[in-house]
């Protein structure tokens, strides 16, 4: 299979915004390497725009993402066989590159809302502390913009101290959010940030992303074929470790290039 | 009608024999358990109770005595301790008593017993959770999960199996024999030093040689005269009892150098010297000096310099506190790396992707966002294991416990100082050794056996106490910590 797309076509609309990630015939495999799970993927992620990736399970989008802040390290067969990605010009699987650094500059919200068992303001507090500051005036400061940023601050503003797992399920993942926009990375990785919620706190997500996306680079997985023309500028389309198109958002839902994405986002399969 | 007793699901149609022996059988093994329980606790309270009762809060608070049982002319049974007795013989200077008997460390209480357990589980909980954590962070966060990482969980697992017995022996073998110390002494060989009494120094020079008085212990040897005599090329030193009669002499080649030089000589003298009380043979330097000593001093001065550098010698830690609470942490280690490592597991992985996500390192991400919820648990569960090892005897009988009357500290203090180092090298009595030497090491009489009973009683309950609270907590904790 091959995107209908011509990669480096420099007239198709992807390249409008410059790309803060560059993937080049990127493949990866779990297994050291005996198979791959992602093949040969070729992708530019634009700045300042949300990108989502869709596709049925098990088509490789959230390893792509995890890839983006190599997460993936921590699985010892895990391994890149072939390609590269490059975010903000570099190589990120160069040896001279620390993972921790680059951590902090691509944020990443989970599936499960993964708020620590500790008080609203130190989850907030969590990625600033741990990067060495802790004057209580910056870290104050921090906290209320992160938490009006990710529109949580009238929420628990007269609760900081409580535990934050006393928050709602959509809370919670809102709460994550702050803590990652807390960091200031560049680029802001969700992770089917709305599986677990139900339409009000999902609808509350998708508005949260639409007014970060003046600040951040966004790329959300999901799940919800309908999310992703209600939340994305841009979608790339998965299936079976393969980007099968990549495009405009509302080009693609509307006048998709190749027959399986009609398919998918029709419903018809996947 | 008569289709009821005929019906196809009449009972008597099912064998229903087999089920209800099986039933019975489950019941009958079932009722055994708690048979045995009962039994074992029933037995130790019924028995214990009365003692305690009767002795009340002292039999806590104060330590072991000897006691004389005896009864007098009137057949009136006396339990007295040994001051009490040599009271009641000054009082009664014609008291008849009949079937005297003694008894070590059955009367007074079980302070020192208890006290002693207490240090040991104390040092067995400070050090079998430091390692035990550090090895469970190890394996669960940092080791990749292959053939070392298995082989390391195999051997931690199999170290559940052996016999404690053999946990004592290695105790006294690696931490009593072997385990390398920091030494202000000079480095001796021990195997023939220990011929040497550890408690001379020389107090003045005759004319054959230096004259060592031998301090006040061992008493056995307190009188004895040591004199220091240079022949055949070594120094020879040359024991004598108090009455002045040649006991033994050992030559200098005995205790160090093979080649006797001057030197080794004095090494040998300063070695002696340093196995007493350094301190205390100094002070005795400087307080009352005669002729003779300066000449001493002035050969020695070398060696007292020497004898304050610091040498790392395998000379063990001999049977003291701290080898006694290292074995028992050796053995109920893997017992502790096991719950650590399924506490480690229990906390969410999401924890630590999400710090790794806000660019946390290796170790911020487990000492920030995985040990702080997993300590508690990590503590609680082990403490149920260490109070498993707390009521062993057999790894602290050769590597610390010792049958006294007094509390580990006593004589600690040193002219108003405090030598909080020495504590460790102390010897103590615990509660599972108090228990063994009066049940197996003293002559039963109806004098031990107040004493064991409450001893097991006291012990029993504490260990149910400790055990109970910390489940207790860890069901709370464990509610607590649901995410």
């Amino acid at each position: 299979m091959t995107t209908a797309l011509d990669p480096i076509n420099p007239s198709d609309d992807r390249y409008r915004s410059e790309s803060i990630v560059e993937v080049s015939n990127f493949s990866f495999s779990y297994d050291l390497g005996k198979t791959n799970v992602l093949k040969e993927i070729n992708l530019k992620i634009p700045k300042n725009r949300v990108t989502a990736f869709i596709g049925p399970s098990g088509c490789g989008k959230t390893t792509l993402m995890r890839c983006f802040n190599r997460m993936n390290d921590r699985i010892p067969t895990a391994r890149i066989t072939k390609g590269s990605i490059r975010i903000m010009g570099a190589d990120i699987n160069a040896p001279q590159i620390d993972p921790v650094l680059l951590r902090k500059e691509v944020g990443m919200v989970f599936q499960e809302s993964t708020s620590f068992p500790k008080s609203i303001y130190d989850n907030v507090a969590f990625g600033l502390r741990i990067g060495g500051k802790r004057k209580k005036a910056i870290l104050d400061q921090v906290v209320e913009e992160s938490l009006k940023g990710a529109a949580l601050w009238d929420e628990v503003k007269d609760r900081l101290k409580e535990s934050a797992l006393e928050l709602s399920g959509g809370q919670q993942q809102r709460l994550c959010i702050a803590r990652t926009i807390a960091v200031k990375p560049s680029l802001i990785l969700l992770d089917e940030p709305c599986s677990a919620l139900d339409p009000i706190a999902t609808r509350a997500i998708e508005e949260l992303i639409t007014g970060l996306r003046e600040q951040y680079t966004i790329v959300i997985v999901t799940h919800n074929v309908q999310q992703a023309p209600r939340v994305s500028d841009y979608t790339a389309f998965f299936h079976v470790g393969e980007l099968i198109e990549f495009g405009m958002t509302s080009k693609l839902f509307t006048n998709p290039a190749v027959k399986q994405t009609e398919d998918f986002i029709t419903g018809r399969f996947g | 009608m008569d289709s009821d007793t005929n019906s196809i699901f009449d009972r008597k149609k099912n064998r229903l024999g087999i089920e209800k022996a099986m039933i019975f059988g489950f019941r009958i093994s079932t009722y055994f358990i708690v048979f045995v329980f009962a039994l074992i606790i029933g037995r130790i309270v019924v028995r214990g109770a009365p003692v305690l009762a009767g002795e009340g809060i002292s039999f806590l608070t104060e330590h072991p005595k000897t006691l004389i049982g005896f009864y007098d002319e009137y057949q009136k049974y006396h339990r007295l301790t040994s001051l009490e007795y040599q009271d009641y013989e000054k009082a009664n200077p014609e008291a008849v008593t009949l079937a005297k008997q003694s008894a070590n460390f059955v009367g007074g209480g079980i302070g020192s017993p208890l006290v002693g357990t207490i240090i040991l589980i104390l040092i067995c909980i400070t050090f079998s959770m430091t390692v035990g954590i550090s090895a469970a962070v190890f394996l669960n966060e940092y080791s990749k999960q292959g053939f070392f990482c298995q082989l390391t969980r195999l051997a931690v697992t199999s170290l559940v199996g052996i016999p404690s017995i053999v946990f004592g022996l290695f105790g006294l073998a690696f931490f009593c024999y072997f385990f390398p110390v920091i030494s202000r002494n000079t480095p001796v060989d021990l195997s023939k030093a220990w011929e040497i009494p550890s408690c001379w120094y020389p107090s003045q020079i005759a004319d054959e040689g230096y004259r060592i008085d031998v301090a006040d212990h061992p008493p056995e040897r307190a009188h004895q005269k040591i004199v220091v005599s240079k022949g055949e090329g070594a120094l020879v030193f040359s024991v004598f009892n108090s009455r002045g009669d040649f006991v033994k002499r050992v030559k200098q080649a005995e205790i160090g150098a093979t080649k006797p030089t001057w030197v080794d000589i004095e090494r040998d003298l300063a070695t002696i010297i340093a196995l007493r009380d350094a301190d205390g043979a100094e002070d005795f330097y400087q307080n009352k000096r005669t002729v003779e000593e300066e000449n001493l001093i002035s050969k020695l001065r070398p060696l007292l310099k020497l004898r304050k550098q610091l040498w790392l010698s395998f000379e063990g830690w001999k049977p003291s506190l701290i080898a006694a609470g290292f074995t028992l942490a050796c053995m109920v280690l893997p017992i502790v790396i096991t719950t650590c490592e399924d506490t480690l597991r229990a906390v969410p992985q999401g924890f630590r992707d999400a710090s790794f996500a806000l660019g946390a390192t290796h170790w911020q991400a487990i000492s920030k966002s995985v040990l702080p919820y997993a300590l508690p648990g990590m503590l609680i569960s082990s403490v149920l294991g260490i109070l498993r090892v707390a009521g062993e005897t057999a790894p602290i009988m050769f590597t610390g416990a010792f049958a006294s009357g007094a509390l580990p500290w006593v004589g600690l203090k040193e002219e108003g100082v405090w030598k909080i180092g020495e504590f460790f090298q102390r010897e103590c009595e615990a509660m599972p050794y108090h228990i063994y030497i009066l049940s197996a090491k003293t002559p039963q009489s109806e004098l031990v056996r107040p004493m064991l009973d409450g001893a097991v009683l006291v012990f029993m309950l504490v260990i149910m106490a400790v055990a109970t609270a910390s489940v207790m907590l860890r069901m709370k904790i464990r509610k607590r910590m649901e995410w």
